[in-house]
């Protein structure tokens, strides 16, 4: 049976709850543009009834705060975190291609393929005057021209295969420290859980880091009751609710695209992987891959190889005496790009370039024969000219540069219409809110002059006992 | 019914700018730049066109200077047999001149100083040298001076070998002549008529005068051969230069903008642009909290 106070009990319960209602619309206002918030709402349940014994009757005792929800759709929080895995992956290495393409600096006057027309240009003219010193001073700048072009484009592509290295150690370490910020979550989480409703803004929070995550690398989650969460990277779980998280080790494979025992499948780690792999080159399963750098080796030996062995008047092919390109002594392992030049003696006297037979200054047969080469097809090139061989390489990498960014805008497009639902149900609407805030001093003016009402009935009970 | 948040309104509204702008700064870089491909990924099979023919258009200059090298070559050849051939034809009218029997031997004599004179003109001609100050006739070992009189011999220390000029890919033009022989039979044979000039040897004048045809007929077929060449050079260049012609053409189709579709295109951007600035600018500026008191 309820007292004679009872009134002002149910009054002063629907003030506060009015209160926290109005505190609730007040954190969705002030959190409007913090990404990853979702907006809360109050959820009112009916106060349990007491019993009126006289009349027989259950009378309502005003209102209680039953739950302050969150409001999010868990399904397109798992699609947004696979939408981003695929969205960084595709970004990283289209960018990282973009990069590789802006070193070579193709099509244009600056790149290998100019230099190497133009050598085999000089030697032609060589051919046809063979007398000329002039056309010789020629060859000797358009080898120098190119030797130097594909030793800088070499230096160049190892710069960026470094930085590429430092970005994925970097981003080896954002992921262990955001599994250890989540391993922290899911601490406080817990305890809070233990103790009463939901910790609304500590999961945001979670979430907001395993989707940042899941930029990073391709994750997967686990839901357990006490409120924590486990994340599996492949075959390495990162955190567990009991053990401490277990960082990834700072050893991969570019190949087998493996951190530690873990595949990586998307995520920007997986797309500085990629890239690695297009400029080191590396083993994939049976398969070997060049690399933009083996590329560049293979051109700079072939061109070491093919040059030397007809830039001679020695018959004996020991004989090294006569080179054009500086190069190991035969049988050797080649040493590829990175040392790429001429001969000291060709840089100390042009003269010692051969046209032909020394004794015969009219002689152009040698300086043909090397013009010829231009368009010969090479056993060291599959079969493909010089030029074919490095036109085709520069395609392919376009198209694949091509390839990965129009992937990288169609997922693009996906995670932000993903983004857009999750903002239409989750993100805070400034108008939602002010209609809500004025429901609730509404409300709670409507609660107050209830309340002066029961004060009032009560002052005027008293009185009349007074009487 | 999509609930629109305050968020949404305006993280589309940025991407929207943003995608404006972006569209609008793209249509303005073509139109300063002039270039419709400034990486390769813009247009790969563009791009592999580029490459292959630029490769084209060098290869093609560079014949086309090759050419020039054998057309001097060629020209100054033919001038240098045209000088023998002229040489050769005054000896001839000498030789014609002596068979008559009314000519003295006192003449005769004279006619036969006037033939040893051209004997060294024929020997400075076929050591006439090129615009480098290669020697023309001496085959392969230009700088070596391939004819010489010695003890009333001619000697040659050239060679017989061509000199060939790349015209074009795989294909090369001999644009020497070969001296030895051609020079040592002219020689010769004016050796032959100064000495039957001296000796009177009237009756023996006749063959004198067909071998000087037959030298006759050695430089000038040696000289249309060198004509023939020079038309084939002059036929070569002007192909490579149309090819040349074409390539550019071609290599601009592919790189280059059509700049009154950019200026099109770079007006559109510019007008989506300005309307989203527009929309955003007065769209955004509507909320409830200006109609609540």
């Amino acid at each position: 049976m309820p007292g004679p106070f009872g009134g002002i009990d149910l009054a002063s319960r629907a003030l506060r709850n009015f209160q926290r209602a109005l505190d609730v619309t007040g954190h969705n206002i002030a959190n409007v543009n913090r990404p990853g918030y979702s907006r809360q709402t109050v959820d009112f349940r009916q106060g349990e009834p007491s019993f009126y014994a006289s009349g027989s009757l259950w009378v309502g005792s005003g209102v209680e705060i039953s739950n302050v929800n969150r409001i999010r759709d868990m399904f397109l929080d798992a699609r947004r975190r696979d939408g981003e895995s695929d969205l960084n992956r595709y970004r990283t290495l289209a960018g990282q291609l973009d990069s590789i393409q802006g070193i070579f600096g193709e099509p244009g006057d600056t790149g290998i393929a100019t230099a190497l027309d133009k050598f085999w240009d000089a030697w032609s003219g060589l051919a046809s005057n063979p007398s000329d010193q002039g056309a010789r001073m020629q060859v000797r700048l358009a080898g120098e021209t190119l030797a130097t072009r594909i030793r800088s484009t070499h230096a160049d592509l190892r710069r960026l295969s470094n930085q590429i290295d430092q970005e994925i150690n970097s981003t080896i370490t954002e992921i262990n420290s955001i599994a250890q910020q989540i391993h922290d979550l899911n601490g406080s989480i817990r305890r809070a859980l233990a103790q009463g409703g939901p910790p609304n803004d500590l999961l945001d929070q979670r979430d907001q880091l395993v989707q940042r995550l899941s930029g990073l690398a391709n994750i997967t989650t686990a839901d357990f009751d006490d409120g924590s969460i486990a994340v599996y990277m492949s075959q390495h779980t990162l955190v567990e609710p009991a053990t401490p998280p277990k960082g990834l080790p700072f050893a991969y494979d570019v190949g087998q695209a493996k951190v530690g025992i873990a595949d990586v499948r998307s995520g920007k780690l997986r797309g500085l992987l990629d890239a690695k792999l297009k400029l080191d080159g590396g083993a994939v399963g049976a398969t070997i891959v060049e690399g933009a750098l083996g590329m560049l080796d293979r051109l700079a030996n072939g061109l070491r190889t093919t040059v030397n062995s007809l830039h001679k008047t020695i018959a004996d092919p020991l004989d090294v005496s006569e080179r054009f390109f500086a190069d190991v002594p035969p049988g050797d392992p080649q040493t590829g790009a990175i040392d790429f030049d001429l001969e000291a003696r060709i840089y100390a006297d042009h003269r010692n370039i051969l046209a032909g037979d020394p004794a015969k200054p009219g002689d152009g047969s040698i300086a043909l024969a090397l013009s010829a080469l231009r368009s010969q097809s090479h056993v060291i090139f599959g079969g493909k000219s010089f030029n074919v061989f490095y036109q085709e390489s520069m395609t392919s990498l376009a198209h694949e540069a091509r390839f990965f960014q129009s992937k990288a805008d169609v997922q693009a497009s996906v995670v932000n219409q993903i983004e857009a639902q999750q903002l239409s149900v989750s993100g805070v609407s400034l108008d939602d809110e002010m209609a809500n805030m004025l429901r609730f001093q509404r409300s709670y003016q409507a609660a107050a002059k209830m309340l002066t009402i029961f004060d009032q009935v009560t002052e005027d009970l008293i009185g009349m006992i007074r009487r | 019914m999509t609930r629109i948040s305050t968020a949404y309104q305006y993280s589309t509204y940025q991407r929207e700018i943003r995608e404006a702008e972006r569209r609008y700064f793209d249509a303005q870089r073509q139109v300063t730049t002039g270039k419709r491909l400034n990486s390769p990924s813009d247009d790969p099979s563009g791009a592999n066109f580029l490459l292959g023919a630029r490769g084209l258009k060098s290869a093609a200059e560079q014949f086309t200077s090759n050419l020039g090298v054998a057309k001097q070559y060629l020209s100054f050849t033919a001038s240098s047999l045209d000088d023998g051939h002229t040489l050769l034809r005054e000896a001839y009218a000498i030789a014609v001149q002596a068979n008559q029997t009314t000519v003295s031997q006192e003449t005769r004599n004279g006619l036969a100083l006037q033939v040893e004179e051209m004997q060294r003109r024929l020997v400075d001609i076929a050591n006439a040298q090129g615009s480098g100050g290669q020697f023309l006739f001496s085959g392969q070992k230009t700088s070596t001076k391939p004819f010489d009189v010695s003890s009333g011999n001619l000697v040659f220390s050239g060679d017989n070998d061509e000199i060939r000029v790349e015209t074009s890919a795989h294909e090369t033009l001999a644009v020497n002549t070969p001296g030895e022989q051609m020079f040592r039979k002219a020689y010769e044979a004016l050796q032959e008529l100064a000495t039957n000039l001296r000796s009177g040897v009237t009756g023996s004048t006749g063959s004198d005068i067909r071998s000087l045809q037959d030298r006759m007929t050695d430089f000038r077929s040696e000289w249309s051969l060198a004509g023939a060449k020079l038309n084939r050079v002059e036929e070569m260049t002007r192909s490579h230069e149309r090819r040349i012609d074409e390539l550019v053409k071609q290599i601009s189709d592919v790189e280059d903008i059509d700049l009154s579709q950019a200026i099109l295109n770079y007006q559109k951007a510019q007008t989506a642009y300005a309307a989203a600035l527009q929309v955003g600018s007065q769209g955004l500026q509507m909320s409830l909290m200006d109609f609540i008191r």
